[in-house]
Formats: structure tokens, C-alpha cells, sequence
């Protein structure tokens, strides 16, 4: 190799020359390089993110349909006909007679 | 042995070699370049579009996203219908090694006709429903047959928790989630919501990738309604109703509640009720909202109408009296009768012991013209707007013959509703103002954007507030003794009202049949009305009359909603006996903490030096209570007179000797027995 660019400086082109013509080239091809990889990963990482977020959103349904369940659970439960089955059972209560209900007066 | 020293190479002959494979290079690259280029041009322009089209097919998926329907709330935020995702089965019949069996099988798990499913299953499409919206457990059994080609996928399902409660005011929804009745068909575009069709990636196995990012789903969703029914009135207003229904072995009833300073329908009832979540088998005699959309003769109840107008129009004073012929009159060939006959009655008289003869007569001195025009200002023969479907206007035809004129002076010969009624009655009770009735408070988009907000809203004055507070007296004497329903009294409360027996139209015989509508409507307390209470018995059989079928189920009514609704009351009760005192229940499980705090509370309570415990003084009479706190060394303070209905500090606490107990009392109340 040593002996090809002797060979070339010994041909008159100094080697300054020949950087000169290459280097801009290179960086060129080195710039291109790095957009591309910096494209390829901005797009894979799109997609991790898309994964990622596809799994969040099915969790957050998941969560949401939960949630449903438990309100209308909770709705059922308060339902005043189940209400007055476990007051009056399980705890024994009476509704008050009208004499026995006292009003405050504001 | 060569001079290598002196060989020289050729400066001509490598240059013209280089050139001439530097070309040959060149060319091919070009040549190379320009067939891609070419290729590019065919598969970019020529084949852009098709192209596109093909991988588009590949990665992209049309979704749709269901829109969340709107719930339904009762006025203090009870929810009245919700929606949930539930499971749906599907399945690939290409996939199924046995259809036959695998339609059996089915069919026992999920109670659907094996023959049916065969015949779906045999079609020979790829997608085949096999039941939808079904529960968990039916989900758990199809997934253990561990058969290949079935699919669950989540669907909206409506949900009812009350149960039948204000069932026919909610109505229902199909399996689609349309409203098919009552205000769910009525919101069903504000309910609804917004059904979304989104492309989404997906990946070579399948997989959704959500590279544009997601769309929040409360933004699709459906408009909040919320209702101005009480969820504890419409209970009890149910329960007192189907009570009263199955007392009298009646057909059906209806009860309207409202407040008659608003229009607000507090609770709307029918019986026979039906469960929103399994409609399946229910006929449409019993979904129908009956106090809405029935118009019917509704009977004496009408009495008070005829009077308020004669009243306001100076036809007659209080001070008139009529006679009411011993319980028969003769108008041209037909004859009225009485059911308690009696000779003269003033006017009050004549509204409490619900005299035909005489309210005719009141009818005919008012006229025709002002009878049916007094009706149409009480808000009959019009519909109301109130929003559910069907709603009944109502017939209030121009009584030409004498004896229409007659018949219509006591409700016979005319129609209307149970809900107009109520709100004709509200009318007397609001001092002579006609409030709309209402059933929809407000609706409420899913950004918070009011799409509804109903208010109070003034027809007109019916009659003055002085005639109005005058029928209203009257009617008081309606549920005392020697009145037609003295079962609607209360203790506590004044109570207003007027009974109705209506003899029911036979469409065939073109008369009248032997079955009735038995009736009460009624207002409390009636110095000033909170609640008016309609109660409508469709064909009794123990008994026809409206003070005994329809006036208890008021009274039951009336006396849960007076507390309810913080009224005080009319006058002063003496305690006749403490409530019945329940079996000594087993005490509830204590939980885990509570049971901690309990023991922390009497480990480190210990008086201290100086310190007394504060005894318990509730329900004890001001004179006893004074002493026991004096003997614990406490200064008492008394508010009020009675008994100790709440006191500071709580009983229990530890207190510095001599401190001030405050002491509130309320209600003479004569010894509690216990």
C-alpha cells in the first residue's frame, strides 16, 4: 500500500490532495450512515412504543371493565330492596314510627 | 536473473486499460441505476396504488370502537342503568371436528336450541355467533370443552342494579344496545354516544400497534341522565303499590309521587313490575308504563276540580248546600246514584262523602263551556312533554246531553292519566299554580356539556291561591272520620285528598262493565303540600272503593316520605309505645380494626384525678337528667323542653368535675315504655 501511494506522490499528487478529494466523500457517506441509523431507531423504537402503548391501552380497558364491574356490584348491593333485607335480618332494625322521628329545626 | 531496477512500466498502455474498465464500471452501474430507476418508476407510479392497497391489507385493521352508553341516575346519583363489557361467543364452524355434537353440548351449557345453533353452524360461514353477552360462568364452561375454533369478544351490556325499580321509566335496551322503551328509547341519541371506526397496525402475528396513539374512550361515551325520582320514594312507592295490588287482587296499579312546588316526579310505579335484566318472557301488557301512557275514566277524584272552579268563579260559596236527593236523581231516562246516600250537604259535605248527585248539580250550575274549559286549565287532554314514549293526552269531549254534563262533574265520560291527575292535584296544592311535571333533571355530555337542564317551569294559575287553599281544606275532611278514606289519615301529618270509584268502559257493550278503577289521590302535609301522592287500582276484587283499596297504599307511602323528605310534622304525636323492639340479632362481624380501636378506646380510657365520665342522659326526662348530672358532678345546661334527644359532650367522655353537659331536649313526650 505504502509503496502504491509513494508510487502516486512519486506521480505528483501530495497527499493533502488526495484527503482533500476523499474526505468530503467519506463524511458525506458517514452522514447518510448516521441518519439512517438514526432513522432506523427512532422507527423501531416508534414501534416498541406502539407495542408498549397497544399493552397499556388493553390493560387500562381491562382496568376500565373492572372498574364497571365493581360500580354496578356496588350498585347492586346498595339497592335498597337488598338494603332493608340485611337491616331488617342481619341487623335486626325497624323503620322508626312517626312519633320517634325527631326534626331539627335550622 | 531480470533488472527489476531498471523495468519500467508503461505509462500509455495501463492509462488506456484503466479508462477503457472505468467505463465498462460506469456503464454497468448506469446501466444498473437506470433498470432500478425504471423499476421504481413502475412499482411507485404505474403500480403505487394497488400496491398500497396490498400492504394496507397486511398491516392495517379497521377497528370499531364502541361507544360507552350513558348511564342513568336517580336525582341524589344513584345509578339506575350502567353498562358493562360481558363476554359474546363466536365460533368458525370450518374448524369444528363435529358440528352436531358440538351444537349439543352448547345447548346444555348455554340453554340455547341445539337445533338452532346446528342450523346457524351449518350455513357455512366462518363467523357464526353462539350466544351473546353471556356470563362468566357459561364462558368458563365453553372454554373447558377445549373445542378449536371458538371465540370470546367483549360487548357492551346494559345492566339494571335497582332491579325492577322504576323499571318502566327506564325501559330497556336490545342486544345491540338500542333503546327499545321507556327514556332509554327517548335519550337513545344522547345515550348512545359516538361509535368510532379507527385504523390500527398490526404486526405479523397479529398484534396491535398503536403507533398514532389512543383516543380516550370517555370521550366517546354517551350522555349522563339523571332522572328527578327518589330511588327510597320509588322503592317504597313500588312496594306499598304491589302490596296494595295483590291486597285487593287487582289487575294492575300505578302511583304517581310529586312535588307539587316543582313538577318534579319523585317516583313513578306500575305494577305489575318486571326485571329490566331478564325482559325475556315479559309481555307487553306488563312493560307498558301504565300511569303514562293509559288515559282512563278516573272517577270522583275529579270532584275537587269542579269545585275549585265553581269556588273561583263564585258559582258557589262554601256556605251552599245542595241536596243530594237521598242517593238517586233522575236525568232524562237514566238515573245517578249515590253510594252513601244523603239529603243536604254543604260543599265541603258534598267532597267528603263524594256525592254525585251533588257534584252534578255543582256541574250544572258551572255550565258546560266552563266545565270542560276548567279541565283543559287543570292540564288535561294535553300531553305534558314529560319525554317518555306513548304518553296519553287524554279525552275531554264537549258534554252536550244532560247527563254527560252530569257524569263528567264527577270524572265518568272523560279520560286522562294517572300522571295528569297528579299534576292537576298539584296544582291545588301549589296554591292554585299548575307546575309542568318533569321527569329528566338534567342531561350531561361526556365533556361536561350541558345538553338538558329542566327546571321548574309555571304553566299557568289555574284558580286563586285563596279557592286553592280553600278545596284543599275541604279535602281534609275527605280522610276524617265520616269521609271516604279515613285510611289515608296520619297521625303526624294533615293529610288532603279525594277517593275515586270509576265504573270502567266496556268497549264491547258500548256502557259501562262491572270492574272499577279504584282511587286515592292525596297531598301532605296539607298545610303545605311537600308531596302529592296518586294511587290508581285497575279492576279490585275484595273491594271497589278508593278509600279502602287505594288510600293505605298512601298512607304507607306518605308516612316514609315525610322523614325522607326532613318535613316536620303537623302536630305533636304522644308516643304510644316504643317501636316494636327487634329479636337481639347476632352482632355483626367486627372488622379487624375496628375491634383494635374498640380495645384501645377502654384499655386507655382510665379517669384521671380531677376527672368524671360523662353519663348517658338520651331519653331521659329534663328533671332526671338535671339530677344524674348534677350527682356526676357536671353543671347541666337545658335547651328546650322533653326529654334528652342529644347532649355535649357525648356520654362516655371524660370530663373536668363541675364542667358544663348541655343538654338538648324535644317532644312532651308522656313515659316511653320499654
Amino acid at each position: 500500500m505504502s509503496v502504491v501511494i509513494e508510487a502516486r506522490n512519486r506521480g505528483g499528487l501530495p497527499l493533502s490532495v488526495i484527503l482533500g478529494e476523499i474526505l468530503p466523500a467519506a463524511l458525506a457517506v458517514m452522514l447518510l450512515a448516521t441518519v439512517g441509523i438514526i432513522h432506523v431507531t427512532s422507527r423501531v423504537l416508534v414501534v416498541a412504543q406502539g407495542y408498549e402503548l397497544s399493552r397499556l391501552d388493553a390493560q387500562s380497558t381491562d382496568l376500565m371493565r373492572e372498574n364497571d364491574q365493581l360500580k354496578l356490584e356496588l350498585a347492586t348491593l346498595k339497592g335498597p330492596q337488598k338494603l332493608e333485607a340485611v337491616a331488617r335480618t342481619k341487623l335486626g332494625m325497624v323503620p322508626p314510627s312517626p312519633a320517634l322521628v325527631f326534626h331539627v329545626k335550622k | 536473473m531480470r533488472d527489476l531496477k531498471n523495468h519500467q512500466p508503461s505509462v500509455e498502455a495501463p492509462g488506456k486499460w484503466m479508462r477503457v474498465r472505468v467505463s465498462l464500471v460506469g456503464f454497468v452501474f448506469v446501466a444498473l441505476l437506470g433498470g432500478m430507476f425504471a423499476r421504481a418508476v413502475n412499482l411507485q407510479i404505474h403500480q403505487g396504488n394497488r400496491l398500497q392497497g396490498m400492504a394496507q391489507d397486511q398491516y392495517l385493521r379497521e377497528l370499531e370502537i364502541p361507544a360507552r352508553r350513558g348511564d342513568i341516575f336517580d336525582r341524589r346519583g344513584t345509578p339506575l342503568a350502567q353498562s358493562v363489557d360481558v363476554d359474546s361467543i363466536w365460533v368458525d364452524p370450518s374448524m369444528l371436528p363435529d358440528a352436531r355434537d358440538t351444537a349439543k353440548k352448547l345447548s346444555k351449557i348455554l340453554n340455547v336450541e341445539s337445533k338452532e345453533l346446528l342450523e346457524r353452524m351449518q350455513k357455512g360461514r366462518r363467523f357464526v355467533w353462539v350466544k351473546r353477552q353471556v356470563t362468566q360462568t357459561e364462558v368458563e364452561k365453553v372454554k373447558a370443552l377445549n373445542l378449536p375454533g371458538f371465540g370470546f369478544t367483549k360487548e357492551p351490556r346494559r345492566f339494571y342494579p335497582q332491579r325492577e325499580l322504576a323499571a318502566h321509566v327506564i325501559g330497556l335496551v336490545g342486544t345491540d344496545s338500542h333503546g327499545l322503551d321507556g327514556l332509554e328509547l327517548s335519550f337513545e341519541d344522547e345515550l348512545s354516544g359516538d361509535k368510532a371506526k379507527r385504523a390500527s397496525v398490526r404486526d405479523a402475528k397479529g398484534r396491535k400497534v398503536l403507533t398514532n396513539g389512543v383516543e380516550n374512550p370517555l370521550s366517546r361515551q354517551g350522555a349522563a341522565v339523571t332522572l328527578t325520582i327518589d330511588r327510597q320514594l320509588q322503592y317504597v312507592t313500588e312496594k306499598a303499590l304491589v302490596k296494595a295490588v295483590d291486597d285487593a287482587k287487582a289487575v294492575a296499579g300505578m302511583a304517581v309521587v310529586l312535588d307539587p312546588k316543582t313538577g318534579e316526579i319523585l317516583a313513578v310505579a306500575n305494577a305489575p313490575r318486571f326485571n329490566p335484566n331478564a325482559p325475556q318472557g315479559v309481555t307487553a301488557d306488563v312493560f307498558r308504563n301504565r300511569a303514562v301512557t293509559d288515559a282512563f275514566e278516573p272517577g270522583s277524584t275529579f270532584k275537587a276540580f269542579v269545585i275549585a272552579r265553581a269556588l273561583e268563579d263564585g258559582v258557589i260559596t262554601p256556605a251552599s248546600t245542595f241536596d243530594c236527593e237521598k242517593g238517586h236523581m233522575a236525568i232524562g231516562r237514566h238515573v245517578i246514584h249515590d253510594t252513601h246516600p244523603s239529603g243536604m250537604l254543604d260543599v265541603k259535605g258534598i267532597l267528603q262523602v263524594s256525592s254525585n248527585i251533588c257534584a252534578a248539580k255543582v256541574g250544572q250550575k258551572l255550565g258546560r263551556e266552563r266545565l270542560v274549559e276548567n279541565y283543559q286549565q287543570f292540564g288535561f287532554a294535553e300531553r305534558s312533554g314529560l319525554g317518555l314514549p306513548g304518553e296519553a293526552k287524554g279525552v275531554i269531549p264537549f258534554p252536550r246531553a244532560e247527563i254527560s254534563l252530569a257524569t263528567q262533574s264527577f270524572g265518568q265520560g272523560l279520560t286522562a292519566s294517572p300522571l295528569q291527575a297528579a299534576a292537576a292535584f298539584g296544582a291545588l296544592a301549589n296554591r292554585g299554580v299548575l307546575m309542568k311535571p318533569y321527569l329528566v333533571s338534567k342531561v350531561v355530555d361526556s365533556d361536561g356539556l350541558v345538553l338538558l337542564d329542566n327546571k321548574p317551569t309555571e304553566v299557568r294559575r289555574v284558580v286563586s291561591e285563596k279557592t286553592a287553599r280553600t278545596v284543599v281544606e275541604m279535602l281534609e275532611s275527605v280522610v276524617e272520620k265520616g269521609g271516604t278514606a279515613p285510611k289515608a289519615r296520619m297521625d303526624a301529618y294533615r293529610v288532603a285528598g279525594k277517593t275515586g270509584t270509576a265504573q270502567k268502559a266496556d268497549p264491547v257493550a258500548r256502557g259501562y262493565s262491572d270492574k272499577h278503577f279504584a282511587s286515592f289521590i292525596g297531598m301532605v302535609p296539607a298545610e303545605d303540600p311537600r308531596v302529592v301522592i296518586a294511587i290508581f287500582i285497575d279492576e279490585p276484587k275484595t273491594d271497589i272503593y278508593g278509600g279502602l283499596v287505594a288510600a293505605p297504599a298512601f298512607k304507607e307511602i306518605a308516612e316514609v316520605a315525610m322523614p325522607h323528605l326532613a318535613v316536620p310534622p303537623s302536630r305533636v304525636v304522644p308516643v304510644q309505645e316504643v317501636a316494636a323492639r327487634p329479636e337481639p340479632a347476632p352482632k355483626p362481624e367486627k372488622s379487624a380494626v375496628v375491634a383494635a380501636i374498640e380495645r384501645l378506646d377502654t384499655v386507655t380510657e382510665v379517669p384521671a384525678e380531677g376527672a368524671v365520665r360523662v353519663p348517658d342522659l338520651t331519653g331521659q326526662p329534663g328533671r332526671s337528667a338535671v339530677s344524674q348530672a348534677l350527682t356526676a358532678a357536671l353543671e347541666p345546661r337545658l335547651i328546650g323542653s322533653g326529654r334528652v334527644v342529644a347532649q355535649t359532650p357525648p356520654a362516655g367522655s371524660l370530663v373536668e368535675k363541675g364542667a358544663r353537659i348541655t343538654l338538648e331536649l324535644a317532644g312532651n313526650l308522656p313515659s316511653v315504655t320499654r
